[in-house]
């Protein structure tokens, strides 16, 4: 094929993983590779980047596409030359997965990056031995396991984790790699171990393909999510920390936009001193008309969340970013609940969310029956205790999944919370097409809500904040 | 001419082998006191090739300003610095009619009695415009590196006038006509990201993001950029600065601070990093009051890291 050709169904893949690539980028990204070095793998890789690539959110779904399109068909075409030959590798694939596990902890502690490729391989293979081979024997392809499967098999008869965790430690107490300072050898084994992981996931990946084609690989190929579009209440450990890496970043962004929606067209009145001192650098003539800044009006938000297991990441990251805004709102005061509620506010002020919501469970103040969540009951409770310090100037957030575990809805206390109160909004996790569904009861509350809105991930929650802000 | 010209520098590049180019520009930034990845030596050469801005993105103090600055060493082409911020105007960035000036000319001409049409074209000739940093990159006579800093902070209609700019290299004055970019400059746009750049700016440039780099990465640019540092001290240095951008604070220490700090270690001529030299010099690393005291209460651990 061309190598325009190529390019332009790369970025068919890419576009397919939800970029987006205009067709003025396409012509720089062939311009690009015309007059770059294509021997350098690294470069060529740079060059499409700067030119394709204009997020950086988009660095993981560019290099998973990236190595997917060229490192692996270019696997496919030539094996890697230090592979060791047939009998070699048979050889390799009878070591049994302890002694795996022994020479990959000496590879991280002190071997080069070779060896740990190597090491990839011959775990490759075993994972092949050990699961019958990586074709898709007589299972239809919908239902055939994806590179997901053996990496987990992989993993755990090499008892990665079990065996990073313990190199962690130890480079931590700097017993590994003692001529650097243990920061510096923690940070280069994690490396290393990141390394490995990649090599691994590769080879299988690879294995795959030569077993059951490209095109069936590719099908059962998971891409990375953008960290600000991955769903609140089904995200892994993982992502869930990629969604806290940008959540500084979001923040900060979305109280610019704020700050400057609030400068920008709301002008005051006309400043006639300010105009007059002015006007005597140009003789008394007033060309620049100066207007009084308008001090915008800041609402008391009270949150109100619920903070059972299957909504608990979407609470803490709202309250988080609430937080950082704490500047746009006159006072923000914190309730969580499970089926009791109690005020939280004091707590964040001493130690970070995750800490709070960890020490809230611990104290047990929000739970009286059997910890499933009771947003009725927890409602009422909430109407009782603290709807006399609402006001007028109050704004009400109520963050939670509508699933009331079929108990009472008691929407007449949100009823008065709501007369009491400038307005009521409930964000809810799930998508909104489930709402109403099983035991979410969403509908009933939302006659006395002034929206319900659907907040599956951050760049949803980052929305609301901005129009209601 | 210039088709002539670009035809023999393609043969030469040609022959050279391609590979061979990037290193050059490696090692000619290095030169300027910069030291490039791969994918920052590509961009550069990509921006120059295909006469693209470069819109540089990353955390404060990686360096993209410095980027510009160096590239401008390295080619030796001058630099002009446009810093943008809130209500920055096509007056302050591309060109404004001193009016005062054009004002003192009206009434010194009170008494001459010239005509009104002698005076208007007077009042509008380069004599009482003020070129402002946009306009001398483009009609300055050779070519220039353009610094547009801190795109993110400007307003968004700026940015549409800044991408008419950008695309044609031109700019029409009403009184005095259209004025061509005798030489495209070479731009290079940054940003922190206090907002989203429009998907419009974004297309036309070639984008680059810079990360704080790895241990061996800035191992050497502390090495480069405070000279005669032993490598033992510059290790240790590292550690430290690393150590505490793994703790949770506001703003973590970037690379210029870093530098900073190196630079302060070295002229105090300890050759131990103790408690005591980072506690009184920690305010070098880390700006922020609470991040300060969240420091200073681990001081043990990071005494610990830069001993071994």
């Amino acid at each position: 094929m061309e190598i325009d050709e190529r390019l332009l169904d790369f970025i068919g893949k890419l576009r397919a993983a939800g970029m987006h690539v205009s067709l003025a980028e396409s012509i720089d990204a062939c311009e690009a590779v015309r007059v770059a070095p294509l021997e350098k793998m690294d470069i060529f890789r740079s060059a499409l980047r700067a030119t394709v690539v204009k997020n950086e959110m988009d660095y993981p779904i560019f290099d998973a596409v990236f190595e997917d399109y060229f490192l692996g068909a270019e696997a496919l075409a030539a094996p890697p030359e230090d592979e060791p030959g047939g009998e070699d590798s048979e050889g390799t694939g009878s070591m049994t997965p302890a002694e795996l596990t022994e020479m990959l902890r000496d590879a991280l502690e002190h071997g080069s990056m070779d060896e740990l490729a190597a090491l990839a391989r011959m775990a490759a293979a075993t994972i092949g031995q050990m699961e019958g081979g990586f074709g898709r024997g007589s299972r239809p392809l919908a239902f055939m396991a994806g590179s997901g499967y053996y990496m987990f098999r992989g993993m755990e008869m090499l008892k990665y984790a079990r065996l990073s965790a313990e190199l962690q430690e130890m480079a931590a107490d700097g017993e590994i790699m003692p001529e650097l300072p243990p920061v510096l050898a923690a940070e280069e084994l994690r490396e290393r171990i990141e390394f490995f992981r990649r090599a691994l996931e590769r080879e299988i990946q690879r294995q795959l393909a030569l077993e059951r084609g490209e095109e069936a690989v590719s099908r059962t190929r998971k891409l990375p999510v953008r960290p600000e579009e991955i769903e609140f209440i089904n995200a892994s450990v993982r992502q869930v920390d990629d969604m806290r890496r940008i959540l500084p970043s979001l923040a900060r962004k979305l109280a610019a936009r704020i700050a400057r929606r609030q400068s920008e067209g709301r002008r005051g009145r006309l400043d006639i001193r300010n105009t007059l001192r002015h006007s005597i650098s140009s003789g008394g003539v007033p060309i620049d008309v100066k207007y009084k800044k308008r001090v915008p009006a800041k609402p008391e938000l009270f949150i109100l969340c619920d903070v059972s297991g299957s909504v608990r990441t979407f609470s803490t990251f709202t309250l988080q970013l609430v937080f950082s805004l704490h500047q746009q709102f006159k006072a923000v005061r914190s309730f969580a609940f499970i089926d009791r509620v109690d005020e939280v506010t004091e707590l964040f002020k001493y130690c970070d969310v995750d800490e709070a919501i960890e020490r809230v469970y611990r104290e047990g103040v929000l739970v009286d029956g059997d910890g499933h969540s009771d947003v009725g009951r927890a409602l009422d409770l909430f109407e009782k205790e603290f709807s006399g310090e609402l006001t007028p100037r109050s704004t009400v957030l109520i963050l939670s999944d509508g699933r009331n575990n079929a108990r009472d809805p008691r929407s007449e206390a949100l009823g008065r919370i709501a007369r009491r109160s400038r307005r009521v909004y409930w964000l809810d996790p799930e998508p909104a097409e489930r709402w109403d569904t099983g035991d979410s009861i969403i509908g009933i509350y939302e006659e006395h809500c002034h929206a319900v809105q659907e907040v599956r991930n951050l760049k949803q929650l980052a929305d609301f904040v901005y129009r209601r802000a | 001419m210039r088709g002539q010209k670009k035809a023999s520098k393609e043969k030469e590049k040609v022959e050279k082998n391609n590979g061979a180019l990037i290193d050059e520009i490696k090692q000619g930034m290095k030169g300027a006191e910069y030291l490039c990845d791969d994918g920052i030596a590509t961009a550069l050469y990509l921006a120059d090739e295909l006469n693209k801005p470069i819109l540089a993105e990353g955390p404060a103090g990686v360096g993209k300003t410095d980027l510009a600055k160096a590239y401008s060493r390295y080619t030796g082409l001058p630099l002009i610095r446009l810093q943008c911020y809130e209500g920055l105007d096509e007056a302050k960035a591309l060109y404004e009619w001193n009016y005062k000036k054009q004002l003192l000319r009206i009434q010194a001409d009170r008494t001459e009695g010239t005509s009104w049409e002698d005076l208007e074209d007077d009042l509008f000739s380069e004599e009482f415009l003020l070129p402002r940093p946009l306009l001398r990159a483009i009609t300055n006579e050779g070519r220039v590196v353009l610094l547009v800093d801190e795109v993110d902070k400007a307003d968004v209609e700026f940015e549409a006038f800044l991408l008419e700019v950008l695309s044609d290299f031109q700019v029409s004055i009403p009184e005095l006509g259209t004025v061509d970019a005798r030489q495209m400059p070479f731009v290079v746009l940054t940003s922190n990201r206090t907002r989203d750049l429009s998907e419009a700016l974004r297309r036309r440039c070639l984008y680059l993001y810079i990360d704080f780099p790895e241990v061996s990465r800035e191992l050497e640019i502390v090495r480069l950029r405070v000279p005669g540092i032993a490598e033992d001290l510059a290790r240790r240095v590292i550690a430290v600065v690393r150590y505490i951008r793994q703790m949770d604070l506001k703003k973590v220490p970037s690379i210029s601070e870093t530098l900073d700090w190196a630079t302060a270690v070295k002229v105090l001529g300890r050759d131990v990093i103790d408690e005591e030299l980072i506690s009184s010099t920690l305010s070098l690393l880390v700006k922020e009051q609470k991040d300060l005291e969240k420091v200073q209460a681990s001081l043990k651990s990071l005494a610990r890291q830069a001993l071994e």
